[in-house]
């Protein structure tokens, strides 16, 4: 059910050379990006890389040392929290109280009456397969429920902006799965969505755009067709069965990411991909090479490898 | 509702409601007084029963006059509830056969006063058992009385001048307090003010201490990041001390009532109503209310600070040295309220809310020293409240590493 958007053009979240220092460390430096309304957002960075500083800025926990941050083309103030949902990384409800009552609480500094919020609640709790659950003290359920009640959390006042920090870290595939279904059906709404994540597989198939962030500052950033195109078509994948020494004797490779039976290379640049095939034939027995787009996870490494050299 | 307030509410109504139903509480607040009046009413209800017994006492005396006035007296004490067998016989072997019936339970209690005794002027009171020490001191006191009337007797008194001689000194304690309607205050006051500042003492540590496993609590279990995403430090802060400092004041009603529910029949129990003046109950509850915003505050940063009670607990315990150190200045203040040290602890603003409740209890300070006292504790509040939600604020965000006194200089200069 797709909703009438006024905002496709317009911008949700942008952060304009944003700066924030404890003390000595500077966590977030000069850093700047901008989310368009409805897209799904990845800000992706090594641990300590300053994601976490940037998200508590957009939603005011901390003030920007320098910068500005704008949400939905204004200069963020606290009324505009009634239109973002927040999920942590770090997960937190209170334990001793009942999940209504920990749905109800939020729910209301959300601007909501506690029993609309609690209505919503059993919506979700319905949608997400936990509604047997909603009486239920909070420390008597499994991390992965607690999760699903974070999750309902951020979205119980239907939120135009959605952060979601590692969102699927302790799901099994099957839950996993069902809130990926969830987070594309918000997208077909039309909400923003913005992901703060490791797990690059889940970035590629959910994102439009990307910022890769390093000691606080922005090292990649872009739609992700236009990131993996400006990347070059430099690597291939070997599934082989053998030596794999030949990847670092070839003179081939600048880089691998190699698991024993199955490799992801990065070739130097200017070097032929079929003289790896000949010199791979020649060392091992090939079940498939393939030359393809970088992964996200290989641009990564490699950004994150060289911004640190 | 502006939204600020609107939060801090919201955070108040949660932290009222969520502690009102937790077992601790009701335990503390309903059990516990019971409990307290149970153990101390046990012995009393045991003793008074005792003294309804009909007492079976054999009372052995070498002078007959004496017996018998020992006899009369203890009859008239007990409302005839001492049934006093004279002995006149005194010797070693009858001494021997009453004591055998003490312990065959045929006699409750055995009075002996033989011809050495008499000289000395002593007697033995023997009991199986120690259990009626109420009535006790009835028994030495219509015994010393008797032995004192036999002795004017012997000097050539008649009954009347003994009776004249013996007359009890009525001795009325008045002070010029200054209050209208107030013109003397009994011992039973001051036991019952004494009292009021042990409870002020004790509901300020523990709900200080209350607040700040809250916020560790609230810090350890992440929860606290989704809150600021929704409300300001300052009002989780506020919200949070509000609604503990209700639970804390409702407990100190409850208790008030009970005490009061309990006691007022009694009429002789120091919490009858009219021994407490209303003024005294409503300074009660103001310098408990700014006793509690000074101190929660103090405890709200310390939690946010550290990340677990085992961190905290050094700082826990510089919190409540002044706490401790006005609670062991309650009965010198009560005993000399306009002494230099008086004066000063009522001044301290950590102790004051204690020290110059104590001092307005048992006399009435000097107006400017009562204004003065108000000023710095209200000041004192504003600026402990500041810096302490500063520490909060950055406080709630940092885990890792223990902080020391240094980091939160620093962070009082955030953002």
């Amino acid at each position: 059910m797709a909703r009438t958007c006024t905002l496709d053009s317009m911008v949700t979240v942008e952060l304009e050379r944003v700066r924030k220092s404890y003390g000595e460390f500077i966590a977030v430096d000069s850093l700047s990006f901008s989310i368009s309304a409805g897209q799904i957002f990845g800000l992706l960075g090594p641990n300590g890389a300053g994601k976490t500083s940037s998200i508590r800025m957009m939603i005011g926990i901390i003030t920007p040392d320098e910068g500005v941050v704008r949400l939905f083309g204004e200069p963020f103030k606290r009324s505009h929290l009634h239109q973002v949902g927040y999920l942590p990384e770090e997960r937190g409800l209170y334990r001793k109280i009942t999940v209504r009552e920990n749905l109800a609480l939020l729910g209301q500094l959300s601007g909501m009456t506690s029993r609309d919020a609690i209505a919503r609640a059993h919506k979700w709790a319905e949608r997400l397969d936990i509604a047997q659950w909603v009486d239920k003290r909070v420390e008597e359920m499994s991390k992965g429920m607690q999760q699903k009640i974070q999750f309902i959390a951020a979205l119980l006042h239907e939120p135009e902006l959605i952060i979601l920090d590692e969102p699927f870290s302790g799901l099994d595939p099957i839950n996993a799965n069902l809130l990926k279904d969830v987070i594309l059906e918000l997208k077909d709404q039309g909400r923003t969505i913005l992901f703060s994540t490791h797990r690059m597989d889940q970035v590629e198939k959910l994102c439009d755009a990307i910022c890769l962030v390093n000691h606080g500052r922005a090292v990649l950033q872009g739609s992700l067709r236009e990131v993996k195109a400006g990347y070059g078509s430099r690597f291939v994948q070997i599934a082989y069965e053998g030596d794999g020494k030949f990847l670092s004797r070839c003179g081939l490779v600048e880089s691998s990411n190699n698991y024993g039976n199955y490799a992801e290379v990065k070739l130097c640049a200017g070097a032929d991909a079929q003289a790896l095939l000949h010199a791979a034939m020649r060392a091992a027995k090939i079940s498939r090479f393939e030359i393809m787009e970088p992964s996200l996870e290989q641009i990564f490494i490699d950004r994150v490898e060289k911004a640190n050299a | 509702m502006p939204s600020g307030l609107r939060n801090t509410w919201i955070i108040c109504k949660h932290e009222c409601s969520k502690r009102i139903r937790t077992r601790s509480f009701l335990i503390t607040t309903f059990l516990m007084p019971g409990f307290l009046a149970f153990i101390i009413g046990i012995p009393a209800v045991l003793g008074a029963h005792a003294n309804h017994a009909n007492q079976r006492v054999v009372l052995g005396c070498a002078r007959r006059d004496l017996a018998e006035m020992i006899r009369d007296r203890l009859r008239s004490n007990t409302n005839d509830s001492y049934n006093v067998t004279i002995d006149p016989d005194v010797s070693d072997a009858e001494l021997k056969r009453v004591e055998d019936d003490l312990d065959t339970n045929r006699l409750d209690g055995i009075i002996w006063i033989d011809a050495a005794a008499l000289e000395k002027g002593t007697a033995i009171y023997e009991r199986r058992s120690a259990r009626d020490f109420i009535w006790q001191q009835l028994v030495r006191n219509s015994i010393a009385s008797s032995f004192n009337r036999m002795r004017l007797a012997q000097t050539g008194l008649t009954a009347a001048q003994i009776d004249d001689t013996m007359r009890g000194v009525e001795v009325e304690m008045r002070f010029r307090g200054g209050r209208s309607g107030e013109t003397a205050r009994d011992a039973a006051a001051i036991v019952t003010v004494l009292l009021l500042a042990t409870v002020l003492f004790i509901t300020l540590l523990s709900y200080g201490v209350m607040i700040m496993r809250s916020v560790l609590e609230e810090k350890a279990s992440r929860v606290i990041e989704v809150l600021l995403c929704s409300a300001t430090p300052d009002e989780l802060m506020a919200g949070k001390i509000l609604g503990v400092g209700a639970v804390g004041l409702l407990q100190v009603v409850v208790w008030g009532t009970m005490g009061l529910a309990f006691a007022a029949p009694r009429g002789r129990m120091p919490m009858a109503g009219h021994v407490i003046p209303l003024s005294l109950m409503i300074y009660f509850a103001i310098f408990y209310l700014l006793g509690y915003l000074l101190y929660s505050a103090m405890f709200a940063a310390v939690g946010s600070a550290f990340n677990s009670t085992d961190e905290a607990q050094h700082w826990n315990f510089v919190l409540i040295s002044p706490l401790i150190f006005a609670c062991t200045l309650i009965t010198p203040v009560a005993a000399a309220p306009n002494s230099t040290l008086a004066v000063v602890a009522s001044l301290f603003p950590f102790s004051s809310p204690i020290m110059m409740y104590m001092r307005l209890a048992v006399e009435t300070p000097p107006v400017w020293q009562i204004a003065l006292c108000f000023a710095i504790l209200v000041g004192t509040i504003y600026v402990v409240q500041r810096i302490a939600t500063q520490i909060y604020r950055v406080g709630i965000l940092m885990y890792g590493k223990r902080p020391g006194v240094r980091d939160m200089v620093k962070w009082l200069r955030y953002a």
